[in-house]
This record gives C-alpha cells, sequence and structure tokens, in this order.
C-alpha cells in the first residue's frame, strides 16, 4: 500500500517535471451560481497529462504552447474546453451540471445528447449506483432511482437473483426480465444451474466497473434491440480511463446484516405450542372419534363429549412426541437458523493514459456471509479496458472482464411449485419442537430437537462437514470480451463494428451427506452439473452524420448476429461409505446426462434520426429479426418505432429554460423462453429395464411466433437550469399474441402447449423530479423524487375464458382484471361460539356464510402487481460531509404468503410445524373469543387452513432502502497522506420499514408469491475510499 | 490501401459469425421431431416401453408435477390399499396417507394426478397408433409388430380400467346407462383443443372390453418380461368381466389361463423368497424398475417401511386377517418394523427391494393367484364355463400353496373367496373395489367406521382443472 501510495505521487510529481513548454499563462475558476472561486479544478491541457488544479482562491498557473486547448473539469459542474490563443489570463466561469439535457446517454447502438433524444431513456450514474448503495450485484442497486423500474428479489441469501421490471408485467408466460446489454454486446442473465438454488449470472459483475446505467423503457429507445426489447433494456457501460495523470482508487467496506423486518417468522412459544397442541388433540378427537366440532354432529357441545375428548388429548395417544410433557425449553429456533451476516468489499482501480491510449483497470473482492448458516457469496474480479486511437481515422477498444464467484447455501423454494422442503432453513425453524433445547446437558447439540424427520439445525445445518450436510454450491466463471473498432471513412461517414464474446462456466454441486434428510435414502448424494454458455455476438453499423445550416440528420445501418450455445454436463454419485469424503468418485455412480442447446439471431436494423436547429427532433427505426427459436411460418419479424419532440426554449423570466414535448410510438417483441418450443418432440433420454424408451413431450406449433407489443409514450421535459428538471411521462403498451402456456385436457396426452394467445396492457404515468433546493458554496441540498403508476390489465384470452394459474389455480386470469390477481375463497374469521372457521360461500353473490373452506368459492383478493410505487432521495453536502437518504415506496399491491399458509396451518400439522407467533393467545379456546384462528383440529381433513383470503397480504411500504452518509477528509490532511482524496463512510440499506403488515418481507417479485425463503436484509456497512 | 484492407477484414470477420446459412435451424440434442421419432419396429418398441415407464416414473418423465406422484410404482397400488382399510399410515408425511382419511377435493393434487397419468399414457398410445401404419414392417418383423400393437391396445384398456375404477362408481352397484355415469374415452388422438366429455359407464368397459379383445388377437402367448403378453390381457379380461358380473366370460378366461397357460402357483416353501425377485413363476405382467427407472420416494417399496414415508403399514384389522391362521405362510409376511421411532408397526414384506433398495420393486398387475380367484368368485357367482371345476376346486389348489397342512373344503362361499383374495392380494392393489363391487363395506381405521361404494368420497372428484377445460364435463355428485 505504502509503495503504491508513493509510486502515485512519484507519477503526480513527474507532472511538474515534465515541464517545457511555451508560455505561462494564469487564470482564475469561479462558480456561475454564486460567482464565488472554485478550488480543486483540474485544469489540463487536452490530450495529454500535462495539467494542475486551482488552488483554495480559484486560481491557476500552467506553461502552454499555442493551438492546444484547456481541459476545465471539477466533479458536479461542466466541463470547459478552451482554446489558447496569444492571451495569457483565461478566467473561466463553470456551470452546475445538473441533470442536464446536454448529458450525453448510451442508448441503442450509439450515443445521444439527452437533449435531442425523442425517446423515453434514464441513465443513471455510478455515483448514485455504487456510490450510495451496497450490493454484490447492479440490478439491486437500481431500486427507487428510476421511475418505471421495480426491483425485487425472491430471497434474502447472497448471490440470488434479482428481478427487474421496466413498466409493468410484459408477458404472462415468457420472459418479463429486461435485455440486458453491456458496452454494446447483449448480456445473458439467468439461473443457469438447478432450480431450487436462487442465483444469477448478474451476480458475476462487479458494479465497481460500471460507470453508467442507461434504462430504455419506450419503443423509440428501444426498438433497434427487437424482439428482445418489449421488456425494456438495461445498457450498462463500464469505466474508461481519461488521459491524464493515472489515478488509483482503493475502496473498502465492511458490514453486518440481519432480517430487514424484525418481526418476520418469529414462532409460538413453547408454552403456547403445548396449549396449542393439546386443543389441536381434543379438536382430533371430535372430528374423528366422536363428532362433535359441527352443530350438525351428534356430540356438538355435550359436555360429556367435550370432557372425554380433554381426556384424549391429556392421554397423548401418540406417546409424547411433541413433548407433552412439560417443556424442557422455550427455545427460539428463529435465532439459532439465522444470525448476522457479514459483508466484506476491497475495491482497487487504476486508470489514465496518454493521447492516443487510456486504460481502466479494476480489480475486485466481495465477500458476504448470510444470515442462514452457511450461506455466503464470493467474488473476486478483474477488469482491463483499453481505448487505443491508432490512426485519425481509427479507434479501436477492448474490454475484458474475468470473474469468479461461488455461492454456497441450502436449497431454497425460489421456485414456487417446489412446495416445503424440509431441509430449507425456513422450515428448518418452524419444524424445530420450541419446547426442546438446543443442546443437551453435555453441550453436544439435541438430537431430538426436531419434529419428524426434522434434525435440528445445529447438526443438519449446512457446510459443516457433518453427516447430516445438505449444501448447494454455485461456482462460476465468466469471461467477457468485448472489442470494438471505429472507422472514420469519411468526415461524415464511420463504421463500427462490435464483436464480443461472453463465456459462462457455470458449476452447480449439491451435496446431500448419508444421513441428511434428503440424503438418508441414498445414502449419500452427489449431483454435479457443469452449465457451460458462449454466446458470440457481432454487428457492423454504418453511421452517417452531416449537418447542413439548421438540418442535422444521422442514418444508420446495420448488420448483427448472434449465437448462443450451451452444454450440460451431469454425473451423480450416491452410496456413499464416509460422509467425509463428498466427491463423486467416493461414491457409487448413479447417472450422468449431457444436453447442448443453441439459439441463433440474424438481424437487419436502420436508424434515422432528425433534428432541426435543435427545435425539432425525428426519429425512426426499423428492425428485422430472424430466430431459430420459432416455427418456420413465423421466423421473421420486423420492429420499428417513429418518434418526434419539438423544444421549445424560453426565456429566463418565468424561470424555464427548457420545455421539450415528445412522443413516440413502435413495435417490439418478445421471443419463447424455450429454445424449441415449436416442433412436436420425442424425448429419448428415458428407459425401460434394460431398453430405451422414447416418449412425446410436446406437441408442434409451426404458427409459433414472437409476442408483439405496441408502444405509445408521450411525455414532457422541464428545464431549469441549475435549479430543477422534470419529466411526465404517460406510456401505453399493448401486447398482442401472447406466449400463453394454455393447459391443454390431459386426454390429449400433454399437459400445456406453447400458443400465441391473448392480450396485455401496461400504462401509466411516470413523473420523475431532480431539484437543487439549496446550493450554496459550503452548503448543498438536492431532492430527486420519482413515481410510476402501473396498471397491468389482461384485455383477451383464448376464447375469453378464466385462466387459472399457478399451485392450486390460485391465480386468476380474466380479461378486464389485473395481472397476477389472487383467485381464493374469503375468510370470515372464526365463529365466537364454536371456534369454527368462516367463509362466503358465494362471497360474490351472497353473505351465505360456511364452515368449510372447501365449499367456498373464490373471489378476487388482490392483486400483486402495485397501483403505484417510486423512491425519494434527498441528498446534502456540507463540506466534506455527504448524507443522502433514499426512501423507496410502493402501494395497492398484495402478496400471497406461503409461508404463512404453513405456520397457521389450523391443527392440521402438528407433529411437523410450530406455529407464527401471531396465533399466540390467537385461537379459539372456548365460547365468546374473538380471535382470527380457529379452534385446532389435528390432521383436520376438512382443511380450513387451505389458502383463503387469510393468506393475502398488503405489500403496501415505506422503506428507508438507503442511507449513506460520507465524509470526505479536508485536503489538507489527504495532501500530508499523499493522497488525492480520502472518504469515510457509512451505509444502511433496508434499515427502516413501515409496512401495512408487519409479519412478511413485502419486497416480493411481481407474481405477488412469497416463497418459503430467507427475507432480505437489512444491513449496516463502514467503508473508506482513497485516491491518491 | 492500408484503409480497405481493414475495412475487408472487419466486414469479413463479421459476416463470417454467422456461418452457413442454416443459422436458423436448431434442434435439441435430447430429442426428436415426432415424425422421426418412430419409424422402425425397434422404434415402436422403444415408444411402448415410454408408456410401461410412465406407469412407474415419479413424474411421468416429464418432471414438470407439482408434488410426486407415481401411478403403478407407488400412488395407485396404496390408493386401493388406504381406501380398502387393511393398510394404515403410521407418519405424518401425508403423501398418499390422506387417502386412509378419503380426503381429496377437485383441487387436489390426488384427484388432478390420478387423473393426469393414466389420461396422458393413453394420449402416447393414441400418438404411437397414428404413426403406427407408417412404420416399415420387414417381413420377419410381422410378429412382433402385432405384438407391439396389442400390448398398445391392452395397456390402453388397462388405463381406461383404472380410471374407471378410480373416477366412476363401479358398475355392479350402479346403473351402467345413466349418463355422465362414465369416463371420458381416449380412443385417438386428440387436437390440442379437445374437451372431453363423459360417457356412460356401459360404453366405458365396453370400450375396455373392446381394446382386450382387439389385443388378444394380436399379443404373443410367449412369456415377455416387463410386458403384457396374451394371458395378462385375457386375465385384465377376465378381471373386467368379473367387475361386470359377466360371471361366465370372467370364468371362462381364467380357466383358459389356468389350463393352458405357462404360469404357475407359487409354492409354500418359494413363497416368502418370491418377493424381491423378477418374472417369477405366477407373474403374468410385472412392470420393470430399477435403480435408474424406479419412483423414487413414491414408489410402494418406500411407503410400506418404516425406514420409508411408513404410508401404507398393516392396519390393526389388516394385521389380524393376515395372522389369523399360524400356518398360513402369508401372514409370515407381516413383520414388525422401528426403524424411525415415529413410524413403527407392522409392515408387509412384499416389497422389500431388490438389491437392498427400497425403491426397487416390479409392481405384479396380475398374477396367477388372481386368475384362480376370479374363477372362484365367478363360480360362486354361477358363472359356467366349459372345463371349469368347482370354486372350492379352486380355492383349495391356492390353499394348498399357502397354508401348512392344509385339509381341503367342500365348499366355499362368496364370503370366503373374498377373504382368501384379501389375504392373497394384500398390499397389491384391490382390496376396496373387491368389497364394494361386491356390495360389502370396509371399515375405516382413520374415519372409524363402515364405508360403502355409495360413499361419495369413495370415488375421486374430477379435477378441477379438467372442468375448467371442458365445462361440459360432468362433476361426481358430492364434489
Amino acid at each position: 500500500m505504502k509503495k503504491l501510495l508513493f509510486t502515485g505521487l512519484a507519477l503526480c510529481m513527474g507532472i511538474f517535471n515534465l515541464f517545457a513548454q511555451t508560455k505561462q499563462i494564469t487564470g482564475n475558476v469561479t462558480s456561475a451560481e454564486d460567482k464565488q472561486p472554485i478550488p480543486g479544478v483540474s485544469v489540463i491541457i487536452s490530450g495529454t497529462s500535462n495539467g494542475t488544479i486551482t488552488d483554495t482562491d480559484g486560481n491557476f498557473t500552467l506553461r502552454v504552447s499555442e493551438k492546444e486547448k484547456l481541459l476545465f473539469s471539477f466533479v458536479g459542474l461542466k466541463t470547459v474546453e478552451i482554446p489558447v490563443t496569444s492571451s495569457t489570463i483565461y478566467n473561466v466561469v463553470m456551470e452546475q451540471e445538473v441533470i442536464g439535457m446536454d448529458e450525453v446517454m448510451v442508448v441503442a447502438y450509439g450515443t445521444s445528447k439527452r437533449s435531442s433524444f425523442t425517446g423515453s431513456a434514464q441513465k443513471v450514474g455510478s455515483d448514485e449506483l455504487v456510490g450510495r448503495s451496497t450490493s454484490e450485484s447492479i440490478d439491486k442497486m437500481l431500486s427507487g432511482k428510476v421511475s418505471g423500474v421495480r426491483v425485487s428479489s425472491t430471497t434474502g441469501s447472497p448471490g440470488a437473483s434479482g428481478e427487474i421490471q421496466i413498466r409493468g408485467v410484459g408477458s404472462i408466460n415468457a420472459s418479463t426480465t429486461p435485455l440486458y446489454v453491456i458496452d454494446g454486446i447483449p448480456l445473458e442473465t439467468g439461473t443457469y444451474g438447478y432450480t431450487g438454488f436462487s442465483t444469477d449470472l448478474l451476480s458475476t459483475l462487479n458494479p465497481e466497473d460500471v460507470e453508467s446505467m442507461t434504462i430504455l423503457k419506450d419503443a423509440a429507445a428501444s426498438s433497434l434491440y427487437g424482439s428482445r426489447a418489449a421488456n425494456g433494456v438495461v445498457l450498462i457501460t463500464t469505466k474508461k480511463g481519461q488521459s491524464g495523470a493515472t489515478k488509483f482508487n482503493f475502496k473498502a467496506t465492511y458490514g453486518t446484516s440481519e432480517t430487514a423486518m424484525d418481526k418476520v417468522y418469529q414462532h409460538m412459544s413453547a408454552d403456547q405450542y403445548l396449549e396449542y397442541v393439546n386443543d389441536a388433540l381434543i379438536g382430533t378427537y371430535l372430528y374423528y372419534y366422536e363428532p362433535g366440532l359441527y352443530p350438525e354432529d351428534p356430540g356438538y357441545q355435550d359436555p360429556e363429549v367435550l370432557e372425554r375428548a380433554r381426556q384424549y388429548a391429556q392421554e397423548d395417544p401418540d406417546g409424547g412426541k411433541w413433548g407433552m410433557a412439560t417443556p424442557a425449553s422455550d427455545t427460539d429456533w428463529r435465532d439459532v437458523v439465522y444470525k448476522q451476516g457479514e459483508t466484506s468489499d476491497f475495491q482497487f482501480s487504476a486508470s489514465g493514459g496518454g493521447d492516443k491510449t487510456t486504460f481502466y483497470t479494476g480489480v475486485g473482492y466481495n465477500k458476504i456471509d448470510g444470515i442462514v448458516i452457511g450461506s455466503n457469496f464470493e467474488r473476486y474480479s478483474g477488469r482491463v479496458n483499453l481505448n487505443h486511437k491508432a490512426t485519425d481515422w481509427l479507434d479501436i477498444a477492448v474490454k475484458q472482464m474475468l470473474s469468479h464467484t461461488s455461492q454456497n447455501g441450502s436449497s431454497d423454494q425460489s421456485d414456487q411449485e417446489q412446495g416445503i422442503n424440509y431441509s430449507s432453513p425456513l422450515s428448518m425453524i418452524f419444524a424445530m419442537n420450541p419446547t426442546q433445547p438446543v443442546y443437551n446437558p453435555d453441550g453436544t447439540p439435541n438430537q431430538d430437537a426436531g419434529m419428524g424427520k426434522v434434525k435440528n439445525p445445529l447438526i443438519s445445518r449446512i457446510g459443516m462437514g457433518e453427516a447430516t450436510d445438505e449444501t448447494y454450491e454455485v461456482e462460476r466463471y465468466r469471461s467477457l470480451t468485448n472489442a470494438n473498432v471505429n472507422m472514420q471513412v469519411l468526415p461524415a461517414f464511420t463504421i463500427r463494428s462490435n464483436f464480443g464474446l461472453d463465456y459462462n462456466d457455470s458449476k452447480t454441486r449439491i451435496w446431500w451427506a448419508p444421513e441428511s434428510v434428503d440424503g438418508d435414502v441414498y445414502n449419500g448424494l452427489a449431483d454435479h452439473l457443469t452449465y457451460t454458455t458462449i454466446v458470440k455476438n457481432a454487428s457492423v453499423i454504418g453511421d452517417f452524420n452531416k449537418t447542413f445550416n439548421n438540418h442535422t440528420l444521422q442514418i444508420l445501418g446495420g448488420y448483427e448476429v448472434e449465437s448462443l450455445n450451451y452444454r450440460t454436463l451431469q454425473a451423480s454419485s450416491s452410496n456413499y461409505s464416509t460422509y467425509k469424503l463428498p466427491e463423486l468418485s467416493n461414491g457409487q455412480p448413479l447417472g450422468t446426462g449431457s444436453e447442448t442447446a443453441a439459439s441463433n439471431l440474424m438481424s437487419f436494423i436502420g436508424n434515422m434520426n432528425y433534428n432541426f436547429n435543435d427545435k425539432l427532433y425525428l426519429s425512426g427505426s426499423i428492425r428485422s429479426d430472424g430466430s431459430s427459436r420459432l416455427g418456420a411460418n413465423n421466423r421473421w419479424g420486423n420492429f420499428w418505432s417513429g418518434s418526434a419532440a419539438w423544444r421549445l426554449t424560453m426565456d429566463n423570466s418565468n424561470g424555464l429554460d427548457d420545455i421539450k414535448i415528445r412522443a413516440s410510438y413502435g413495435t417490439n417483441g418478445t421471443l419463447p423462453i424455450d429454445y424449441y418450443a415449436h416442433p412436436g418432440l420425442y424425448t429419448f433420454s428415458s428407459g425401460y429395464g434394460s431398453e430405451s424408451a422414447i416418449y412425446p413431450i410436446q406437441p408442434d406449433n409451426p404458427n409459433l411466433s414472437w409476442e408483439k407489443s405496441d408502444n405509445f409514450n408521450v411525455g414532457i421535459d422541464f428545464n431549469a437550469t441549475g435549479k430543477l428538471s422534470a419529466t411526465v411521462e404517460y406510456y401505453h403498451k399493448k401486447t398482442r399474441d401472447l406466449l400463453m402456456l394454455v393447459p391443454l385436457s390431459y386426454l390429449t396426452g400433454f399437459q400445456e402447449s406453447w400458443q400465441n394467445l391473448g392480450e396485455l396492457t401496461n400504462k401509466g404515468f411516470e413523473f420523475e423530479l431532480h431539484s437543487n433546493n439549496i446550493i450554496t458554496k459550503n452548503f448543498k441540498w438536492t431532492t430527486d423524487f420519482n413515481i410510476t403508476t402501473i396498471s397491468s390489465i389482461i384485455d383477451k384470452l383464448p376464447d375469453g375464458k378464466d385462466i387459472l394459474k399457478g399451485d392450486g389455480g390460485m391465480f386468476l386470469l380474466r380479461e378486464g382484471e389485473s395481472i397476477n390477481t389472487i383467485y381464493l375463497p374469503t375468510y370470515a374469521g372464526v365463529d365466537p361460539d364454536n371456534g369454527l372457521p368462516l367463509f362466503y360461500l358465494d362471497p360474490e353473490n351472497s353473505d351465505e356464510l360456511t364452515n368449510f373452506r372447501g365449499l367456498a368459492k373464490p373471489e378476487i383478493q388482490g392483486k400483486s402487481v402495485p397501483d403505484l410505487m417510486g423512491g425519494l432521495t434527498n441528498t446534502f453536502r456540507w463540506g466534506g460531509l455527504e448524507l443522502s437518504v433514499l426512501f423507496t415506496y410502493q402501494m395497492g399491491g398484495s402478496l400471497f404468503d406461503y409461508p404463512g399458509y404453513f405456520f397457521h396451518h389450523d391443527g392440521l400439522r402438528i407433529g411437523s410445524f410450530n406455529l407464527a407467533k401471531d396465533v399466540e393467545n390467537n385461537w379459539w379456546r372456548q365460547p365468546g373469543d374473538i380471535v382470527d384462528n380457529p379452534r385446532p383440529v389435528g390432521w383436520n381433513a376438512d382443511r380450513p387452513d387451505r389458502w383463503s383470503s387469510r393468506h393475502v397480504l398488503s405489500t403496501d411500504h415505506l422503506r428507508l432502502k438507503d442511507i449513506y452518509l460520507g465524509y470526505t477528509l479536508p485536503k489538507s490532511v489527504s495532501d500530508k497522506l499523499h493522497m488525492s482524496s480520502l472518504k469515510v463512510f457509512v451505509n444502511g440499506n433496508n434499515i427502516w420499514t413501515l409496512a401495512k403488515e408487519d409479519t412478511i418481507e413485502p419486497e416480493v417479485t411481481l407474481n405477488g408469491y412469497r416463497t418459503v425463503d430467507t427475507p432480505i436484509t437489512k444491513n449496516y456497512l463502514f467503508g473508506v475510499n482513497v485516491e491518491f | 490501401m492500408q484503409k480497405n484492407i481493414f475495412y475487408s477484414i472487419i466486414l469479413g470477420l463479421a459476416l463470417a459469425v454467422t456461418g452457413c446459412e442454416d443459422f436458423l435451424e436448431e434442434s435439441p440434442s435430447g430429442s426428436l421431431p415426432s415424425e422421426e421419432a418412430i419409424t422402425s419396429v425397434t422404434d415402436l418398441n422403444n415408444a411402448v416401453n415410454g408408456i410401461y415407464t410412465g406407469m412407474i416414473d415419479f413424474d411421468l418423465g416429464l418432471g414438470d408435477f407439482t408434488e410426486p406422484f407415481s401411478y403403478y410404482g407407488g400412488d395407485f397400488i396404496a390408493y386401493a390399499g388406504l381406501k380398502g382399510g387393511d393398510l394404515n399410515y403410521t407418519s405424518s408425511n401425508n403423501q398418499i396417507s390422506p387417502m386412509a382419511r378419503f380426503e381429496h377435493s377437485a383441487e387436489s393434487n390426488f384427484a388432478e394426478q390420478f387423473w393426469q397419468m393414466p389420461y396422458t399414457l393413453a394420449g402416447r398410445v393414441n400418438d404411437i397408433l397414428s404413426v403406427i401404419d407408417d412404420i416399415e414392417v420387414n417381413s420377419d418383423e410381422t410378429e412382433r409388430f402385432n405384438d407391439l400393437k396389442g400390448q398398445l391396445y391392452a395397456l390402453r384398456a388397462l388405463l381406461h380400467f383404472d380410471v374407471a375404477r378410480m373416477f366412476a362408481k363401479l358398475p355392479s352397484i350402479t346403473d351402467v346407462n345413466e349418463p355422465n355415469t362414465g369416463i371420458p374415452l381416449s380412443k385417438e388422438k386428440f387436437p390440442v383443443d379437445y374437451e372431453p366429455v363423459r360417457t356412460t359407464l356401459k360404453e366405458t368397459y365396453d370400450f375396455i372390453k373392446s381394446d382386450l379383445n382387439t389385443s388378444l388377437e394380436l399379443l404373443s402367448q410367449e412369456q415377455n418380461l416387463g410386458r403384457i403378453n396374451y394371458w395378462a390381457a385375457l386375465g385384465l379380461l377376465a378381471r373386467v368381466h368379473l367387475y361386470l358380473e359377466e360371471n361366465n366370460e370372467a370364468l371362462a378366461a381364467a380357466q383358459e389361463i389356468i389350463s393352458i397357460s405357462p404360469y404357475s402357483l407359487y409354492t409354500m416353501e418359494e413363497y416368502l423368497t418370491v418377493w424381491d425377485k423378477e418374472g417369477t413363476s405366477e407373474s403374468m405382467f410385472e412392470i420393470l424398475t430399477n435403480s435408474s427407472y424406479n419412483s423414487q420416494r413414491n414408489s410402494i417399496g418406500y411407503y410400506t417401511h418404516s425406514e420409508g414415508y411408513g404410508e401404507a403399514a398393516m392396519s390393526e384389522q389388516g394385521y389380524h386377517v393376515m395372522t389369523e391362521n399360524p400356518d398360513d405362510v402369508r401372514g409370515q409376511l407381516i413383520e414388525w418394523e422401528d426403524a424411525e421411532a415415529d413410524m413403527v408397526g407392522f409392515y408387509i414384506q412384499k416389497y422389500p427391494g431388490r438389491d437392498g433398495d427400497l425403491y426397487v420393486n416390479n409392481p405384479k398387475v396380475i398374477r396367477l393367484s388372481e386368475v384362480y380367484l376370479i374363477a372362484a368368485e365367478a363360480k360362486v357367482k354361477g358363472g359356467t364355463a366349459s372345463g371349469s371345476q368347482s370354486a372350492a376346486d379352486y380355492i383349495n389348489q391356492l390353499r394348498q400353496h399357502r397354508i401348512a397342512g392344509y385339509s381341503n373344503v367342500a365348499s366355499v362361499t362368496l364370503d370366503d373367496v373374498l377373504t382368501e383374495r384379501r389375504k392373497e392380494l394384500v398390499a397389491e392393489g384391490h382390496r376396496n373395489w373387491d368389497a364394494w363391487r361386491n356390495g360389502r363395506s370396509i371399515f375405516s381405521p382413520r374415519l372409524n367406521r363402515e364405508i360403502d361404494g355409495h360413499f361419495e368420497r369413495a370415488i375421486l372428484p374430477i379435477p378441477k382443472r379438467e372442468r375448467d377445460i371442458s365445462p361440459a364435463l360432468a362433476q361426481n355428485p358430492g364434489y
């Protein structure tokens, strides 16, 4: 470290020694805001690394030669370029670079000034991402920062996938995630491993390498990506070196984590559980032995029958297996399974360069220990970005990223059809007997702590090298290569060519030790899967750009091909003689498998932009895509957009500098997720006895096509330079030919088939405001606010018929209703007289009640899509101090509480599961009790616990998503330490939440299905950032 | 000049990535388009295997079951025993055990998957039958081709018979001509938008008999491990006739098997040793399992052991029936198991697991003992057929192979035959239907009362999912 500092310092000194120029100039830099001098402004001779910085009075002195240019730059201010003339005095006024309309954004196949862009897109810089949030994955840092973008995740396990949706839900059965493009190359995202363990390729990217992200929302912005753009596009741009002195940056962060919601997944105390079990056994007697539960039963409210039921419960027919005796302990198993998590992150980067070549290079290490014992995530990454100007007509750039990640944990339930797995951490909390101590008196873990087959988490927990281990491990290697050539063929015509290679190798290893819950029957099982993907991409773009008087015309045409190949290799072994050696060769071979698949895309693109005098902007685009995923009859499709903007530049008298009105219309699409969804297929992978077996797995559909969406967008941008800017937009996206997995009668021999049926509309308003509330020399207060309304309504379904979707048909697809509408019977509470549950028999038509959930008809209980959501960031800067506070909020959505269903089991699962804490003293015990939970009945075949409105909870919440407090030490201090900047900071994520329901984590994925998984965490982090 | 070279290289590289002109034609590495899948008799053989393997796979080999479920591999066999009251669960694993409580609704997995499994397999049969005439058959392959075709018809009959037993009332206690008493018939390859409707029970059973009769004309009489042959199809036909109380036909078919088929009854000595073997002397049709292809935790072996799910132990009454005669070797198949403390009980040893693997047990769909019992029952009910013996003769022959020091009886009653059936076929998927079709009830240890075939939950509801697709598909009463 010291050596590096010294080297850095030596380089800085070198700048001054290299001077051998012709004349000395001086000057002063002031702020346009307050006319005060600005210290610390970098003054550099353009194209060189020579320069200086202004002193405390804003003055500078420099030796230059004529014909050179001076470049004045300072964070937060617009960079100024001034040619050196014969003068020796250069006084410069620098303007605030706020949210300006002249910001350059990376857009589809190029860049655009924000002022001339006719579509809907928003840029998020690294300051807002890694500068204010901490996460292992860049997608999770977008939360609350961009209107129209919703971020969520199924589990809080480190490395787990996040979910981003742009402007609602674009599809019912096909993908709803946006296309990611990194430095011009589409990026593979997704699991690429076994389901049952949430991971995502996005976590292989180091967020620190990212310079900016641009979110493309409407057709004008995204239609150039054609058949993959219907869910929006996220463009990621990595950092680039600046010519000048080499800058080093070192950042270290450390933090701890715990569940974001304190009350989530608390269980019943031992005493309460015993009383509950006792009541459940009374219920069992009255249900099975001497019917007396229901008014029509002979033993109904008969004191003698009740006495015999009590007797039965006391005698405990099952031999005390639930600890019916006096509790030996009152154990909080949540504290055993969930512990404090830890995060550490180290980043080191260097950037700089000379006239012709600039570079950025960064290495990073990130390690997170999750709140569940044994769950962790680790990433090593390195990146080199090189830009080189070979000749006056040729620029080349090569970007190379390498990373290695490993993620360990236990099986999760991120696939909602998995049900509850006894070995998942959350079910372990509830499958433990609260009356049992964690340890035996001799200090060893208590073997009898679990109910049923579940072991004490201390011995069945993961990664402990025990005979009861169940571990899941994903290890990934990723290489991302990007080579870019830019040729200036004629002054007005350039050719750009891009080559990308994305190589990803994911290795999943599952180990169920011989005595684990799942490994028992195999006498140990190891299953290894290697999943290799290679994506090759090449494009050639010709770009004509010319200005005639007031007319600027840009025409762009190109050709792009992409091929994605994956290969899997799987092997498993069972029958292990020791739990200590989990490698495949130490067990008996069980099975092997391999598979390859490919998906190819060929495209032609064209784009035209016209600008009249920076007043009127017109733009049009077209893309033709051919995809191997589609049926021969519908393989090629065309996507286009047209847009216009009109800029009314006003005088300053009413405070508004700039108003721009823009509108766009266009189409884009979504391809099927399956690579081979269109042919009728027989699988050959099975066997019968020692012979092969083949059978049909998919009916054919030669007409299978993409989903098409028609997008309309209209917006107004306001800008009062230096004060505020605001955007209001209305979007309307109609998606046709939805790829629906239509359920088929089993008599066809198939369960479902992909068909292009149905229509869906997403629409809403977006509002964004960026305001500089107070800007003085020493104090600065800015506010960023955004709000989005969402409505995702199904317009048309096959034959207009309702479709029930999801586990048990709990989601309703109905014309005129929101996507992911939850459709279940309505729970009316508990009858105080007899403790029986009450449900509305036919809630849409009458008030009649029934005790039987099975007879109750469903009705709409809510929808997962919220009505509105957004974020509010306030940033304060005072001297070297910076405080940034981001609140996110969401209203009008609901979730289905699947864990809550297991933990409010009304007695059904006594002996298997404990109950949620909110059932304590809240179940019916005697006539007159006004409670939320019915009298428990062990193994109740009438199943009042089955899904109903009881399990539908609001996701309304306001969350302190990020709070960031940084302090940059005074220059005098950092100078003494030979650093150009030294900053210490604290950062908190999710540390406070105001939610309508405080027993469940409200940030749920857009299908609204809260799975039986580890909740997301709140994190407290501390860090230091050094530049030299 | 340098520029031109450079442009050419760059453009050339970009185009080279495209490769050949079928760039947009891709096909999967693990499957073939239907038209290429079945073109030879060997393919046909493998396609027929695809139906057999679906009968024991825990998810039909589709990998997309909400909860794993196996047809003949386990759940279907446990279903009859749990609903028949001779089996009972000791655990709270709640896999198939809710059947002992008759706990199933139209939304439940039980209804859906017991429907899905046989009908999906019938769909596979029809898919094969739709292309079977395009297969090139060499002259020396005709016999094998016919045999495979016969297996398809016999399988389709068996699949429908099972659906009818689970989802429709038994024909002997129902007006078979009432509309919607039967089940939908999977007669042909249906289009994807097909909406099934129910038939009458008579139409259902006519279809089953017709398929079996078609198969008998095609099937080989050779013993063929793991496949339906002529004798197995004839035995199933005898069983169907018995269910329909067509006693003459049942008896004639059973007698033909007894007098001509190559199968012989297990001897006393071998009775306890046959259960972990393949292709034993009585086995007319068993479905193959091995360590690669089995029902895993939904296998009958896993259900019937304490070290598995403990979901199909012997009930108290089942234990007493089986062990009432100490000389009866069948009682020795019951053993006390306490591998898991909360699943202790008496368990049947018919599925001990081959080579120590509880998952690997070939379920026997039909074996010779049942044919003797069919003959005896048909005879007791007044059936006649040429060459047939007395009901007591059939029972005596069976008992001589089961009871040490047995002396023949002169006559037997229907209840004698049914009790013998209960003992011989325990845990093989018969008990509830045998009682109910004869107007008897069973005692349910979990509902603590007698249940007869008219109890609404004796049969399963038509799954809600299927009725959402086809609103005209009538529901069973009570659901």
